[in-house]
């Protein structure tokens, strides 16, 4: 009986471990990707119609052609706020969610009430990314993740230009704008350790063009002896460079700024902007699409691509 | 024979009091654009869209409703976008800082609108300033005090019980939705019934006349700046709450849409004229015009072109059937 017990015992045993090993055995890892087999959606809201995104779209737009020969059709659709508003990039991140696309990558213009529009995405059971301007770690991230760094070099880079001495003004872009004011925390932390350079103007541009010329003025009136300028986004160092230009001061007052605009890559190699740091928007654009066709694929992916930034000088202009 | 002449009278009768109001072309166009959406989009009617839609129409909608008043009087207030952000602010603070129980933070940020509108209303009425450069100057300083308090930094998280006031629902319509709705429904038995409201009218259509006729003016027109505080701040906190945060830039972008949702409903910025019906109805057109165009894959380049091409038509119309009446 004892015997027969422990038969049965043994027997139970052999049956419970074949039936554990019954699945691993029938599962290969290529089972897990899912075939392609419609055409895919992904939509990209950026901040604001602006030419910064432009090179983004291109690498987007790069990957699909790319993925197109591979056999996946991938439809890109840039919805892109006329304006830096963020209840309308709200609106926009919630008609998206109605529309279902395969997969949605937002460049939080607001950390805060993006997150919650993201979350209601997330919940919807669509593939949610984030680009250019990171937000939360609960969403897969493309982009230059450390905006303080490239303040915080751009900083450095300045107090070299000027030897450690000298009045610098910054054009500090919007103030809700997170990647803005933490440039402007690295920049500060920088320049914090030299004594000899002094913060004499500080002023938000909101972005604009146009207003980063006219401060740009209105601080080299206010403060005739300002030798180095910090612009915080895109389009300050432009504007800062015209203004600096058309006083014809090229050359003495430095600038130095954030990104690869052609206008300020052409003022770079007039010497009328001393350095950019660049990212790579590209690289942005082009990772986001086939990150989204791995989502889709049941792929792995990074949840954070940091793409980094370079130093733009007149040596990249030979 | 005489049924039938008599049916067809009575029809167009009807359409032509239905012509005669001031929101009938609204109302054709939001009924037109739908259906054109409906047809055009796959996602235009889905349950979540139109939700999506009707709050996205609430919130613009909230704040359209006291510039209403504030355009019947023949006021104008250029603060309400920055009225409804410093409002949600100092509501948010309330919340997260000073402890007020989150069932209060509604009333009291109304409250706080009520009084900040109450400085416009000063101004104008009180001192007989134009309302354009009062307004100008004080959106100036709310948007200013905005970033001064919150060094531009969003206040955050503001709490789950809170946040039925901005993502609630009740019976399947969000709860933004039916306050929208129903403080549309007071502000059109105030305007239709009461003494202050008839007064707006009077004060809007010919302020002299007004003034002979006993109408405490300043009063009015005091009271109606007031108001829009008030409904600009229900707004600012009730989006505030929606997104768990209060965020300072909140409402920077819906002086437009309050003004021209007002106009689309047939409010005339010369005073004297105006429909609550018509607000809301022009509300909705313009939340409907900007998914409409988000589905449509509509360039944002030619967003703000259509938007304004569509204000157009709304007027002209507008001043045909003026001119026919």
């Amino acid at each position: 009986m004892t015997r027969m017990k422990a038969g049965l015992s043994g027997l139970a045993l052999a049956a419970g471990m074949a039936a554990l090993a019954a699945p691993v055995l029938a599962q290969s890892q290529a089972d897990m990707i899912t075939p392609i087999d419609k055409e895919l959606t992904f939509v990209f809201i950026p901040k604001v119609i602006h030419p910064w995104y432009d090179v983004v779209a291109e690498g987007s737009h790069f990957a699909a052609a790319e993925l197109e020969k591979r056999g996946v059709k991938v439809n890109v659709i840039w919805d892109q706020p006329p304006q830096a508003d963020v209840v309308d990039q709200n609106q926009r991140i919630e008609a998206n969610i109605g529309r279902r696309p395969d997969g949605l990558s937002v460049a939080c213009l607001d950390q805060a009430t993006n997150v919650q529009m993201l979350k209601e995405a997330k919940a919807a059971g669509i593939n949610t990314f984030t680009f250019n301007s990171f937000c939360s770690g609960e969403f897969p991230f493309v982009g230059q993740k450390d905006s303080y760094q490239d303040g915080y070099d751009l900083g450095a880079k300045l107090v070299e230009v000027l030897n450690g001495e000298g009045e610098v003004g910054i054009l500090s872009g919007s103030l809700t704008a997170t990647d803005h004011v933490e440039r402007i925390l690295g920049f500060k932390d920088a320049i914090k350790d030299h004594p000899g350079i002094k913060v004499v103007f500080e002023q938000p541009d909101n972005d604009v063009l146009e207003e980063a010329v006219a401060l740009t003025e209105n601080a080299m009136l206010a403060h005739p002896n300002i030798k180095g300028f910090f612009g915080s986004n895109a389009s300050n160092p432009i504007g800062a460079a015209r203004a600096v230009k058309n006083a014809g001061k090229s050359g003495e007052i430095a600038i130095v700024g954030m990104d690869d605009l052609p206008e300020a890559v052409d003022f770079v190699c007039d010497g009328t902007i001393t350095a950019l740091k660049a990212q790579r928007q590209w690289d942005i654009g082009y990772w986001s699409v086939i990150y989204m066709v791995a989502a889709n694929e049941g792929h792995t992916f990074p949840m954070d691509h940091n793409t980094g930034s370079r130093f733009i000088t007149k040596d990249d202009c030979k | 024979m005489g049924d039938k002449m008599n049916t067809s009278r009575a029809s167009l009768f009807s359409l032509q009091r239905f012509w005669r109001w001031e929101a009938s072309g609204i109302l054709v166009a939001l009924v037109a654009l739908a259906l054109l959406l409906s047809i055009a989009t796959d996602n235009f009617m889905s349950s979540y869209n139109i939700s999506a839609v009707a709050r996205q129409a609430a919130f613009v909608g909230l704040v359209a409703l006291g510039q209403t008043l504030v355009l019947m009087v023949g006021g104008i207030d250029l603060s309400v976008g920055a009225a409804a952000g410093l409002s949600a602010i100092v509501g948010s603070i309330a919340l997260t800082q000073w402890g007020i129980h989150p069932w209060l933070i509604v009333p009291f940020t109304m409250g706080f609108g009520l009084l900040i509108g109450a400085i416009n209303g000063a101004f104008v009425a009180g001192l007989r300033l134009n309302p354009f450069i009062v307004t100008l100057a004080t959106w100036e300083i709310f948007a200013g005090l905005t970033l001064v308090i919150t060094g531009g930094y969003p206040i955050r998280p503001l709490g789950e019980a809170f946040g039925v006031f901005g993502k609630g629902e009740i019976f399947g319509v969000p709860v933004p939705v039916v306050i929208f709705l129903v403080a549309g429904a007071i502000l059109i038995w105030v305007l239709g019934q009461t003494r202050f409201g008839r007064n707006i009218f009077a004060l809007g259509g010919n302020r002299d006349a007004a003034v002979l006729a006993g109408i405490r003016v300043r009063w009015v027109e005091f009271a109606a700046f007031a108001l829009a505080g008030m409904f600009a701040a229900l707004a600012g906190i009730l989006y505030a709450s929606r997104m768990d945060a209060g965020q300072p830039s909140v409402g920077e972008g819906w002086l437009m849409g309050a003004i021209t949702a007002a106009i689309l409903g047939g409010t005339s910025l010369r005073g004297g004229q105006g429909s609550i019906v018509g607000t809301i109805l022009g509300a909705l057109l313009l939340a409907v015009l900007a998914n409409g165009t988000v589905l449509l894959n509509v360039s944002g380049f030619w967003q703000r072109v259509i938007v304004g091409a569509v204000v157009l038509v709304a007027v002209l119309v507008d001043l045909l059937r003026r001119r026919s009446n």
